[in-house]
């Protein structure tokens, strides 16, 4: 048993680890390659995209919110507050309306 | 510190002992945490780009405010925006939305000035004569696109697109089924000229909120005779501010939910734990009956829990690793980024950040100690006879 | 001679205040001294095995005192019953109870793990126990992989692991064929020559010759206690 414990041992030691680095080397691609690609993207196009979403199916909200603001899904809300609009519900992103720019509108 | 040790190989031991048990307890937890890291990772990735996309965007957005919602801006701002001090860079850009066959694509249509000297494409080149286009990996690999095919679009079949290049897998999911094209093309395309959908203002640093302000209450803005809608103007603090409550929200509602899950999972757990229970405590009652003492017994099971958990959530991070970076979220992230399908298109942006890794192994922890904890208390507790029995 | 246990109207009533109680122990009152080797008699039922559960601090009585070197246990609290159990205390169970899938070299060292005593020196000094009790060929068998005798041995091996004074086995023979008896008879004689205080709780008549302390006990209530002084066995 002795032999089986100090190879389990190494065993959860190998997989710290190894999840340590991958995570270091997770980190380290986001932000040493891939982001000169996004970086070069975004500039070109001037800034699009936001949500989790890739193309703005229904409207702009989630797919981006500077585009469009204002959700006018006309399923938008149903009574529970829940919405059959894709770009509202599984995604790891909502936008909502922010009411800032109450400003004042003089014109 | 002997014991301690004493304590942890055998631990250790025990683990490897009930094969059966360990195992079962050791692959409920992965199912449990898998979804959790996936969708953090996946959160954080597209969180990453969505920052890169704030940060790398203009300073101010500036439309039209028809009835409350965006709209057409008219071309004619852009000298009076261009005139206002500490603006560094004015132009208009149209991002709008079509059919590619039967696949949404976003048109965006800029200046041919605004494309930074230096970059890089997947594939071909710049858009340099009208009608050339940028298209996305997404839309070049569904459609079978090469350089050189021609190409129109509902809203205006009559006008023909070439591709000219395509963006990086990389760029960002937006890029996946985007159309980049110059502004003229797009404004042609959509048969609004002299109308742009949003004016990009770059500013010095510290101006930005201040010319959002005299923007929005009509500086640059007086020299037009006819009456105009009213303009809404959008600073990067306020797109900051959407960037961070779409995200945190989301990111919240599914820790909320998760812990939640974990909850219900706890009473699952203690029946998967309570495998060879039996046995267990039995177990208990004899190494209480030669001498162990309560504490030890608990920091012999605390110990085992926490090897588990620390075999558990490192499994699942590196599986949701696996399953994300080289499988591409195949079949899950579908639940994550809306209407990508079984597979995705376009590479899912997924960034394993040791907070969340650390909160699974946390949740990991938690759920097991609470699955054991209290029962091995109580069988240490009651006259080890009565264990034995 | 010392007394190392004596008990004081000992009760065990097992679901008190219920239709179905049941009144194992009876104001048992007995003491044991030390060196001495120990029978408990008793037909089946008789309360043999809680009396022994009760003495070794593995069952808490439900009146009454219990005395270990003039100390009464039976209000110590958990901590200090597990200590008394690991210094003073050696159990050989009816049915071995040994922990099942560990070698049994393992198994004997198991109440050394607390102690702090690494691997090496706990192998070390458990192969001494079970070479000592003819079983140098079964230290890395599991329980499963060895006869009911051998077995036994093995628990004789964990309850003296730690030197205790004291050696409590319950109905040792009950699972045991005429061989492993006789071995066990000479291990325990062995023992009660070194020094060690034995009680066996036993129906069988086989420790008659051997003991020299019986108690008989019928339904929970101490009948009988025959004292033979005390001559080198």
């Amino acid at each position: 048993m002795g032999k089986k414990i100090r190879f389990y041992l190494l065993f959860i030691i190998v997989l710290i680890t190894l999840t340590i680095l991958a995570m270091a080397w997770d980190q380290y691609s986001w932000k040493r390659v891939q982001a000169d690609q996004m970086i070069t993207f975004q500039r070109m196009v001037g800034g699009v995209g936001m949500g989790a979403i890739s193309y703005p199916i229904w409207n702009f909200i989630n797919f981006d919110p500077r585009i469009q603001p204002v959700d006018d899904s006309i399923t938008w809300p149903i009574p529970g507050g829940y919405s059959y609009s894709p770009d509202r519900t599984a995604t790891v992103s909502y936008f909502e309306e922010i009411p800032v720019n109450q400003l004042s509108l003089k014109k | 510190m002997n014991k301690h040790l004493n304590f942890l190989l055998t631990s250790i031991g025990n683990i490897l002992r009930n094969k059966v048990r360990s195992l079962v307890l050791i692959l409920c937890l992965i199912a449990v945490l898998f979804p959790f890291v996936t969708a953090l990772s996946i959160s954080e990735g597209i969180k990453f780009q969505s920052l890169i996309s704030v940060e790398e965007g203009a300073d101010i957005y500036v439309t039209s405010d028809y009835f409350g919602s965006n709209a057409p801006i008219s071309l004619d701002y852009l000298e009076g925006f261009r005139k206002m001090d500490g603006v560094t860079k004015v132009y208009p850009r149209i991002v709008g939305r079509t059919y590619f066959v039967n696949r949404l694509a976003t048109i965006v249509g800029i200046l041919p000035e605004n494309i930074p000297p230096s970059i890089r494409l997947a594939e071909g080149g710049m858009f340099r004569e009208k009608g050339e286009v940028i298209v996305g990996k997404g839309l070049a690999k569904e459609f079978l696109l090469q350089p050189g095919v021609r190409f129109s679009l509902s809203i205006n079949p009559s006008q023909l697109f070439r591709v000219s290049g395509f963006f990086d897998a990389d760029a960002s999911i937006w890029s996946a089924n985007l159309i980049l094209m110059s502004f003229e093309d797009a404004a042609e395309f959509f048969q609004m000229k002299g109308k742009a959908t949003d004016i990009l203002i770059y500013t010095r640093p510290g101006y930005a909120t201040k010319l959002a302000e005299k923007i929005q209450e009509g500086a640059g803005t007086s020299s037009h005779d006819r009456p105009e809608p009213p303009l809404r103007v959008q600073d990067k603090t306020l797109v900051k501010r959407y960037f961070q409550r779409g995200f945190n929200y989301k990111a919240g509602v599914f820790t909320a939910l998760y812990t939640v899950a974990f909850a219900l999972a706890i009473p699952a757990l203690l029946i998967v734990s309570g495998f060879g229970q039996t046995e267990r405590k039995k177990e208990i009652g004899v190494i209480k009956a030669t001498g162990w003492q309560t504490q030890e017994v608990m920091e012999m099971v605390a110990l085992e829990n926490l090897i588990v958990s620390l075999t558990s959530a490192p499994l699942a991070v590196l599986l949701a690793m696996v399953w994300l970076k080289w499988f591409n979220g195949a079949f899950i992230a579908q639940f994550f980024i809306a209407e990508i399908g079984l597979m995705a298109p376009f590479p899912v942006p997924s960034r394993f950040l040791p907070l969340p890794c650390f909160l699974a192994f946390l949740f990991a922890v938690v759920l097991t100690m609470v699955g054991s904890l209290y029962s091995t208390w109580k069988t240490a507790t009651i006259p080890p006879v009565e264990a034995m029995r | 001679m010392e007394t190392i246990i004596r008990t004081e109207k000992v009760d065990k009533i097992y679901y008190q205040g219920r239709p179905e109680e049941v009144r194992a122990l009876n104001q048992i009152e007995l003491e044991i001294s030390k060196n001495r080797f120990v029978l408990i008699r008793g037909p089946s039922g008789s309360g043999k095995t809680t009396l022994l559960n009760v003495i070794s601090t593995i069952d808490r009585p439900t009146n009454g005192r219990i005395f270990l070197y003039g100390e009464d246990i039976s209000k110590y609290s958990d901590v200090q019953l597990s200590r008394i159990r690991q210094k003073t205390i050696g159990l050989i169970f009816q049915n071995f109870n040994l922990l099942p899938r560990l070698p049994a070299w393992e198994n004997v060292a198991f109440p050394l793990l607390p102690l702090g005593i690494m691997e090496r020196e706990r192998r070390k000094r458990s192969a001494e126990m079970l070479i000592q009790l003819k079983l140098e060929k079964r230290l890395d068998h599991a329980p499963e992989q060895m006869s009911g005798g051998e077995q036994q041995r093995v628990a004789i091996a964990r309850a003296l692991i730690n030197d205790p004074e004291l050696v409590i086995a319950d109905e040792p023979t009950s699972n045991i064929d005429a061989e492993s008896i006789k071995t066990l008879l000479d291990i325990l004689t062995n023992l009660k020559n070194k020094g060690k205080t034995i009680i066996v709780s036993s129906h069988d008549p086989v420790f008659l010759d051997y003991s020299e302390t019986i108690f008989l006990l019928k339904d929970g209530n101490l009948i009988d206690t025959k004292i033979i002084p005390p001559t080198p066995l």
